[in-house]
């Protein structure tokens, strides 16, 4: 298993300036064997990683003036090396070799003297998974096993870079001929981490340790990378060291992407939803109602309270008892080894798929996990992963004599979703980063009991 | 996808049935599906895939049946692209085929028939006599196509036993053969009345009375058409209609099997046999009124013939009797008709009792068509006679 710690780069030394950075190497390597240094030629690059993408990708920018594209007869089979890290001499280099798959944006520049294009990457695993395609059986296994064997087995990933977190329960499944990454998609919508009592939040995604395939519950459980905060920029430290590890953790600029959206969540199902799910062959039904309040404190998340307001509506009911708001009907197999039927052939049917549990659970926590969605840029850190945890601190408004206090409900812990590293030949290196959460540091305690108040205010005497 | 059954989108499907045998007999089977599994059973061994359901017409929940191994079936996913839970609606008939070693249940490859003809030996056999499919042949049961051989119903048929059960038809002769004889009396009794009308009876020579009395004799002569002589033709049809319902029980008969033919032979020999009595009885004479009937009708023409004359020679413009006179002629000839259509139709019975080589009922008919010479010699008789006075 691949290993999730990492350190901030305030403790590697070398960096002087918030947004240093040193690219040791940019190797282009074609399908002929041939390998060119791009590093004096690019003018931007960008690697990107998500908790909702298979894969990493990127770009680089090239400015050239050799003519790379005719001369090395580039076709979308070259690779490109790249190794960077904050300062020169440290110890913790980002070095991934890529599959550049595409070249675009090929225009002139400067009198037919040079030319500008972009050269596309991603990882090589994902080209490799969307030429090949899985029909296999796995009777009575985990998940994490088949995520594993589909890794390791059909993709050749290797061991040290994949990272899976074990689920409960074993299944009988087909892969009905899906590819790769499709296949594991697909997998995690059944999957229910064994760390947790309930929930079905696993994800499948790449960062720069490698493959992960873990729960939304897990990560947001990890610890925390790093605390950011948004300040005034004309205000430094005398001592520099103490200066630069300030400005490392410094939010250049934020803006919410989300704050809330209470109609969003309740049309995905986010405090409540409804399973009806039936058995043909049992011929029994059942119907399981998602309510948020009876499980937020089992959920876990980056923070220590729910997001539920006690409120109820004016026809009676809070959020989280509007089980109608997304209603799901599905097959399901829960019973039928306890048939008394069956139980006498019970090699006649398969293992339970669990569908009451990881339909309205997965349907509740993934809507949950984008509650609130920031998008910030930070001074560039090349150990900042997709899946981690950062505490962001939020100043209020209101002003108290001590000094500036953190915003009560959107500063705390968030998980970060998405990590674009952007490094500019000007000299520049950022890190513009998405993060969210599902939960808040101060509840959103008992409030009003009714919200009728409020609507006798708004229609008036 | 939305999880929500029949929004996902109806994903069908064709597969190859592999397994039939359900532990929980719920005709459920395990197939193979193109495209979402791989055919090679290393990938997928046939124990792996899941148990489809089967959906069948809701014209009647209790007639189904299982598909058979090799079977080609259509059907859904109840589970949309996920693909896990597969529902059988429907079997596409094909040309069957035997597995060989590669593609038999020890083989490697799917989408076949699994079964070896060496396994289909070796497994649950049909009931003697029977074969259900036949390699390079339709999957279609032999039934549909017509085929009765080696099937359930032709096992049935070879050991069938066979009670006689034409009592009724014989009974309904009889009724048939009352009511002839009381047709004939009626025609037998009408044709006197023509007769006497005519003034037939009468051969003392008052013709020349006839003339003025003409004109009421035409009305009397529309009378007879209707009331008397149409009878005697709906008389014709009966006979007719009964001739054909017993010539298409023999063809019946004779179209069964041979096995089956030769069970029947006696019966049939008592139908014909019945048919020749009948018709004998009314035509050839042994009650009288068969005889008499066909030289009463031999009268009624000679009669038209010489009263059209005389009309002719007494009264030039007197047209329209003439015609009335004619119509009547005209009818008479068609009841002369009757005996000889009634010779043809009883003689085909022979003729098809022979193509059966059934000696008894070939002399039966035979002799019914024997029984008519006097009556076709007759008939033409008549007919040569009622031609001229059809000139005006």
């Amino acid at each position: 298993m691949a290993d999730q710690t990492a350190s901030p780069v305030s403790e590697s030394p070398g960096a002087f300036y918030p947004q240093d950075f040193n690219i040791q190497k940019m190797t282009l390597l074609t399908d002929a064997g041939q390998t060119f240094d791009l590093k004096n030629m690019m003018y931007e690059f960008c690697y990107f990683e998500d908790i909702y993408n298979f894969a990493v990708s990127g770009y680089v920018m090239i400015k050239d003036a050799i003519g790379i594209i005719e001369n090395f007869r580039l076709n979308g089979n070259e690779f490109i090396e790249i190794s960077f890290s904050k300062a020169k001499g440290a110890d913790d280099y980002n070095t991934q070799t890529y599959r550049v798959y595409k070249a675009g944006n090929r225009k002139p520049s400067g009198n037919l003297m040079s030319e500008k294009f972009t050269l596309y990457f991603c990882s090589e695993e994902m080209v490799l998974s969307e030429q090949v395609r899985i029909s296999k059986s796995y009777p009575g296994k985990e998940i994490y096993k088949i995520v594993n064997d589909v890794l390791v087995n059909k993709l050749k990933v290797p061991e040290k870079r994949v990272n899976i977190e074990p689920t409960k329960g074993v299944y009988d499944f087909i892969v009905p001929r899906m590819k790769p990454f499709e296949t594991i998609s697909w997998l995690s919508t059944y999957a229910r981490p064994a760390s947790q009592s309930i929930g079905a939040d696993m994800l499948f995604f790449e960062n720069k340790n490698g493959f992960n395939f873990r729960s939304l519950t897990s990560m947001m459980s990890g610890p925390v990378y790093a605390t950011y905060k948004y300040e005034q920029k004309n205000v430094s430290s005398p001592d520099k060291a103490d200066d630069f590890n300030n400005k490392i953790k410094t939010v250049l600029n934020y803006q919410f992407v989300k704050v809330y959206d209470a109609l969003n969540e309740i049309s995905s199902g986010t405090y409540a939803n409804k399973l009806i799910s039936m058995d043909p062959l049992t011929r029994n039904y059942k119907i399981t109602n998602f309510d948020y309040s009876v499980f937020q404190n089992k959920l876990g998340g980056t923070n220590t309270n729910g997001i539920l307001s006690p409120a109820v509506n004016r026809l009676g009911f809070t959020q989280n008892q509007a089980y109608d708001s997304v209603i799901k009907v599905a097959f399901g197999n829960a019973d039928e080894k306890r048939d008394p039927y069956v139980a006498v052939a019970e090699a006649g049917v398969g293992h339970d798929i669990y569908i009451e549990t990881y339909v309205p659970f997965r349907t509740a926590q993934i809507s949950l996990a984008n509650y609130t969605v920031i998008k910030m840029t930070i001074p560039g850190d090349p150990n900042l992963l997709a899946g981690s945890v950062i505490t962001f601190n939020l100043y209020s408004l209101n002003n108290v004599s001590s000094g500036r206090e953190l915003d009560k409900f959107h500063s705390g812990n968030y998980l970060v979703t998405s990590v674009r590293h952007v490094i500019q030949d000007t000299g520049v290196y950022q890190c513009i980063v998405e993060i969210a959460k599902g939960s808040s540091p101060t509840g959103y305690g008992s409030g009003p009991s009714e919200m009728t108040a409020t609507t006798d205010l708004l229609s008036g005497p | 996808m939305n999880n929500f059954l029949g929004k996902d989108g109806y994903v069908w499907w064709v597969g190859v049935v592999e397994d039939i045998d359900d532990p929980l007999q719920l005709a459920r089977c395990r197939v193979r599906i193109f495209g979402w599994h791989s055919e090679n059973k290393n990938d997928i061994p046939t124990q792996d895939l899941p148990w489809a359901q089967s959906s069948f017409s809701p014209s009647g929940s209790n007639k189904w049946s299982v598909p058979n191994l090799g079977d080609w079936v259509t059907g859904f996913f109840g589970d949309g692209m996920s693909a896990q839970f597969p529902i059988m609606t429907g079997v596409m008939p094909g040309i069957y085929r035997e597995a060989g070693s590669e593609t038999g249940s020890s083989g490697n490859k799917g989408f076949q028939n699994p079964q070896t003809p060496e396994q289909k030996a070796a497994g649950p056999q049909m009931p003697a006599g029977q074969v259900r499919y036949t390699n390079g042949k339709p999957t279609t049961p032999p039934l549909a196509r017509g085929i009765v051989a080696n099937t359930a119903v032709g096992v049935q048929n070879s050991n069938i036993t066979h009670t006689c059960d034409f009592a009724n038809d014989l009974i309904k002769n009889n009724q048939l053969k009352k009511y002839l004889m009381a047709e004939a009396h009626q025609i037998r009794e009408a044709i006197r009345a023509i007769m006497k009308a005519l003034g037939f009876t009468d051969t003392s020579g008052q013709f020349t009375a006839l003339t003025n009395q003409l004109k009421s004799f035409a009305r009397e002569l529309r009378r007879l058409q209707k009331d008397i002589i149409q009878p005697i033709l709906d008389f014709e049809k009966a006979v007719l209609g009964y001739i054909t319902t017993a010539q298409k029980i023999i063809q019946w008969i004779l179209s069964l099997p041979a096995k089956l033919l030769s069970l029947l032979a006696d019966c049939l020999n008592k139908l014909i046999q019945g048919v020749k009595n009948i018709f004998t009885d009314i035509l050839s004479g042994s009650s009288g009124s068969g005889g008499e009937l066909l030289s009463a009708a031999k009268e009624v023409v000679s009669a038209g013939k010489n009263l059209a004359s005389s009309t002719i020679t007494a009264v030039t413009g007197a047209a329209v009797i003439a015609t009335a006179a004619q119509a009547t002629v005209q009818q008479a000839a068609a009841v002369t008709k009757i005996p000889q259509q009634l010779a043809s139709s009883v003689s085909s019975l022979g003729t098809v009792a022979t193509a059966a080589t059934i000696g008894a009922m070939s002399s039966g008919i035979s002799n019914i068509g024997s029984s008519f010479p006097s009556a076709n010699s007759a008939v033409s008789s008549a007919q040569s006679s009622a031609q001229p006075s059809s000139t005006p």
